[in-house]
């Protein structure tokens, strides 16, 4: 038993090793990240462009893939490819700094888009509760076309949930990172993120959201 | 691709080994066990931080969830994404490995 079980540790030790050099200094990871990811063809006008939350940091400050993926709606829109930008992002509930949502917000109109353009969702938390509120709002005002705006690895579950909520979705890129990621340290990132976007995908199956 | 920044990092690495190999070897106690052993040792640590990593993850998971379903607060499976969690498995799975092998 004790040597079934050392045996199987130094086994496991090896693929562990051999598998965070593959990682970490080989394509592999971005090989596979590009599997996981959803290009986006030509885009097409729609009827709103959908900013996903990414996450603001305890001073208020968008973190860097909020931050890309609301500049990318802002150009969408300024492009003139939709008359709609939905912006999401709750607050953190550890600070009572203003929501993402807000912030991207007050970001977008300091671009010079007009206030009555914009439609902001603060309340949800996950993506699955993403595409049911804005879906909501967009049913409402007979939006049926949708850019979904997000990086390329989230956008496969994105676009599943957002399609399952009804509306229909064109994937527009904020971030391609198996496409620019090449360092060490970046791969490891991009790994994790590869890891994560596939427990996450499993458990939306799991829990009947896609 | 970046393949300076993996053969300096690995150079770096090489050329730190021999030194302190070159410079420890007189040094070492005569029952200090051979390059091999230390070797397995490194790959049977890599093994069980491997376990301890996973299970943290998992029960980490199963947490979050959990307190989603009694409370109203919304926490975050992303809350994972820590690499404190990574550093305290490695370790968790060094002392554990030390406290279980006989030699």
């Amino acid at each position: 038993m004790r040597m079934t079980w050392e045996r199987g540790v130094r086994y496991l030790g090896v693929l562990t090793v051999a598998g965070f050099f593959i990682t970490a200094m080989t394509p592999a990871t971005n090989v596979i990240g590009r599997r996981v990811a959803v290009m986006a063809d030509h885009i097409q006008p729609a009827d709103a462009i959908i900013v996903l939350a990414a996450g603001v940091m305890g001073n208020g400050a968008l973190d860097s893939e909020s931050m890309r993926r609301a500049i990318a709606g802002i150009q969408f829109y300024k492009r003139g490819l939709a008359p709609i930008l939905v912006l999401s992002g709750p607050g953190r509930s550890d600070s009572r700094q203003p929501t993402e949502a807000e912030v991207r917000a007050e970001l977008a109109e300091t671009m010079g888009i007009p206030p009555a353009a914009i439609l902001k969702e603060e309340t949800a938390h996950t993506t699955f509760e993403e595409s049911i509120h804005i879906s909501g709002v967009l049913h409402q005002r007979r939006a049926e076309r949708v850019l979904l705006v997000t990086d390329s690895l989230h956008m496969r579950r994105a676009i599943r949930v957002f399609e399952h909520a009804g509306l229909n979705v064109q994937p527009a890129i904020s971030a391609d990172y198996p496409a620019a990621l090449r360092s060490s340290a970046d791969r490891l990132w991009l790994a994790m993120r590869i890891a994560e976007e596939s427990a996450a995908m499993l458990y939306y199956r799991l829990a009947g959201y896609l | 691709m970046n393949y300076e920044e993996v053969i300096f990092a690995v150079g770096l690495v090489i050329v730190t080994s021999l030194l302190a190999y070159r410079g420890s070897n007189k040094f070492r106690a005569r029952s200090a066990r051979p390059m091999s052993a230390a070797v397995r040792a490194l790959f049977d640590w890599a093994g069980v931080f491997a376990l301890f990593f996973a299970a943290n993850l998992a029960l980490g998971a199963v947490v979050i969830l959990l307190l989603r379903g009694i409370t109203q607060r919304f926490y975050a499976l992303y809350g994972l994404q820590n690499l404190l969690l990574l550093i305290l498995s490695a370790g968790q799975a060094f002392v554990f490995q030390m406290w279980w092998r006989d030699d």
